[in-house]
């Protein structure tokens, strides 16, 4: 088993980023307490705009967690040895993330405690329940990889080649079943948007695909990321040469080229024959009060592309992290400009339009901005420290994970 | 079977708001929350604002709350069932107890009817009693539902429900009881015999966004317009504005059958001083 390999500086630097991060989930924390306390109505979502950044950063983790286990499974699918690895990296960082994801739905329940009617009352015909079900199976197969190829590890270490094989032969197995499953994962996420035909901009056949190749962005993304810092603390040995790296940004610039083409082609599907209805989105994210996250989208993804395209700079671990960083945040932007534009030109707009709905204060509900014909929404503080806290939750047990469990390359 | 529906005149509504406050006080619906709304199809960002330049103004209200569609999205998207159509009579239910509150209802919807209790219902100062039904309702036909209740919890979503705990004693909708222009017509639309039937046969009732294929059980008359009676007049010109531009009475009602109107239920009275 591989120990991490801290000097006394690293040391330091681990941990005050670990009391940084426990800091950021001890405030959402709070902040999620108190939205329990009062409800929905500390955030600033109403009804016009009925999901907000919770919803935005749940499909962004789903597109997160892809990376990890694409990667691992692909490795063990097409036997691609140089990538083995970071194979357990990858499935711990999926596993990770993809509970962030489940997880992050409950802040934006009116009703977390009822929960369990997911269960009990399921309805299998809504979107919502196939993707329940799929996230809890991504969630298993994640885990499952990961325990199959430490304990595999484990075996050969103690001598058990025999036996280590065996859990080596079922992890490839696995893998072929984890691969569609990623594959639908983030398909069914899409889903839950594109099949709305109450929203236009959501109401694409391309989403799917669309989520599929942004998923593969940000996943990959993740686990370059998680490599960089990983050797930069030096937690875990890794054994990977320049070659893959290469490979791997390669791949990065690929998957973020054709994340671009798709979605292009989306843009000109709807500017073309300029139909009102499915412009109002495309518009709300270039010319609306949000223009800085669309703009900043294709921004960023240029700057990733134009970083990833020197081939010297595919191997420099700054260049690598830049890029990466650039990369998730692109895919943040994408799920915002996915979201919250469905929601701000609803299908009938006659004034005076939708009101906010219930449990606004007496002046507010009495005040002009009781209805809203196009929707109103900035993320609440509430919402900010919430969200924020989950994204420093899935990096703080990212790094304690590369620093206590076992999940260096083998031999 | 019974399908409940509602047929909604245009050329009869005068935008008065009283469906929409009556609405309000029978169901108790708290600051923020409107079932029903009386919405102004013109020229403006604000109720009562026609559109055009005088003379050639046009305006119509446009009554808006739960459309209790025969394919509701609503329904297929409820991921625990807590909104269903009543197989009994058609009518589209939300149970209190049962929605977490996911809100996907809301993004399905294509008529934005839905609202969702952001926080504790707040009423108006002073009042902290029902004022209008009293006491839950649980549907008639599934006793476990709690599908109306004055006082709703925090982080539910809620919309029209055509009235249930009025239909299911027998009684129409409140809106349709209070409308004073006799504006609203609900019935049966299984019921060849019914009004609502009727009406929709005669063939000048619509739905709200067809081709969305909801197939909602409310019917729209579409609202009487000048143009509409007037055809060889209105576009003329060199009419003046203080010159009468519209035809003897009789011939607005000949003009009016010829353009597809139907006479009886929908025909406006002419204003007096034209």
């Amino acid at each position: 088993m591989e120990k991490g390999v801290l000097g006394r500086v690293d040391n330091k630097i681990f941990y005050a980023i670990v009391a940084v991060l426990s800091t950021i989930v001890i405030v959402g924390a709070i902040a999620w307490a108190l939205e329990i306390e009062y409800g929905l109505i500390l955030t600033n979502m109403r009804n016009v705009v009925s999901w907000g950044l919770y919803i935005s950063t749940f499909a962004w983790f789903v597109g997160v967690s892809a990376g990890g286990l694409i990667l691992s499974s692909s490795a063990a699918v097409f036997k691609i040895e140089s990538w083995k690895p970071v194979s357990k990296v990858a499935s711990f960082v999926s596993a990770v993330v993809i509970a962030a994801a489940a997880l992050i739905i409950l802040p934006d329940l009116g009703r977390p405690d009822r929960i369990l009617n997911l269960i009990i009352y399921a309805h299998l015909f809504s979107p919502l329940i196939w993707d329940f079900s799929i996230i809890t199976t991504y969630f298993i197969i994640s885990t499952l990889e990961l325990g199959l190829l430490i304990s595999a590890d484990m075996l050969k270490k103690a001598g058990n080649e025999k036996a280590a094989k065996k859990r080596e032969h079922y992890a490839v197995g696995l893998a072929f079943v984890a691969l569609p499953v990623a594959i639908f994962t983030h398909s069914i996420t899409a889903w839950i948007f594109g099949l709305q035909i109450a929203r236009p901009w959501w109401n694409t056949a391309l989403l799917a695909p669309a989520f599929v190749a942004s998923a593969l962005v940000s996943g990959l993304a993740l686990v370059l990321l998680v490599l960089q810092v990983n050797s930069k603390l030096k937690l875990v040995e890794l054994k990977l040469d320049d070659k893959t790296k290469a490979l791997f940004s390669k791949l990065l610039l690929v998957f973020i080229l054709v994340d671009m083409y798709l979605l292009f082609s989306e843009y000109l599907t709807i500017t073309w024959p300029g139909v009102p209805s499915e412009l109002a989105g495309l518009y709300t994210m270039f010319f609306g009060p949000y223009w800085y996250i669309g703009w900043g989208q294709w921004i960023l993804a240029f700057s990733a592309v134009a970083i990833l395209a020197k081939p010297g700079w595919r191997t420099s671990s700054k260049a690598i992290t830049a890029a990466s960083v650039l990369a998730l945040i692109e895919v943040f932007f994408y799920r915002l400009n996915l979201v919250i534009p469905g929601f701000v030109h609803p299908l009938i707009d006659y004034p005076p339009g939708m009101p906010i709905g219930g449990g606004v204060s007496t002046s507010y509900a009495l005040s002009g901005y009781s209805f809203q014909i196009i929707g109103q929404y900035f993320p609440s503080p509430i919402e900010w420290e919430i969200t924020a806290g989950f994204i420093a939750g899935v990096a703080l047990v990212i790094l304690l994970g590369l620093k206590y469990l076992p999940l260096g390359s083998s031999e | 079977m019974t399908k409940y529906g509602m047929v909604i005149d245009l050329s009869r509504c005068v935008g008065c708001q009283s469906c929409a406050v009556a609405c309000k006080e029978e169901n108790n619906e708290p600051l923020g929350i409107w079932w029903n709304r009386v919405l102004t199809v013109g020229g403006g960002e604000h109720i009562d604002v026609p559109e055009g330049e005088y003379p050639d103004l046009s305006m119509h209200y446009l009554p808006l709350a739960c459309q209790h569609c025969e394919d509701a999205p609503c329904v297929k998207v409820c991921p625990v069932s807590a909104t269903y159509k009543r197989k009994e009579d058609g009518v589209v239910l939300v149970d209190f107890n049962r929605c977490i509150g996911c809100r996907y209802c809301m993004a399905a919807c294509p008529y934005g009817v839905r609202n969702f209790n952001w926080g504790e219902p707040v009423y108006a100062p002073g009042v902290d009693f029902p004022v209008g039904h009293q006491g839950d309702h649980y549907d008639k036909y599934n006793p476990d539902r709690l599908v109306y209740t004055p006082k709703r919890p925090k982080g539910v979503v809620e919309k029209c429900t055509f009235c249930v705990q009025r239909i299911d004693n027998g009684e129409v909708p409140f809106c349709v009881e209070v409308c004073p222009v006799g504006a609203r017509v609900f019935g049966d639309l299984d019921d060849p015999n019914s009004e609502v039937s009727s009406i929709i046969r005669n063939g000048n009732a619509e739905q709200l966004l067809p081709e969305l294929g909801t197939n909602p059980q409310v019917y729209y008359v579409p609202p009487y317009q000048k143009k509409d009676i007037i055809p060889p007049f209105a576009n003329q010109s060199s009419v003046n504005a203080n010159e009468s531009v519209i035809a003897p009475e009789a011939s607005i009602l000949e003009q009016a059958e010829q353009n597809g109107y139907v006479p009886g239920f929908v025909l406006p009275e002419k204003k007096k001083g034209d």
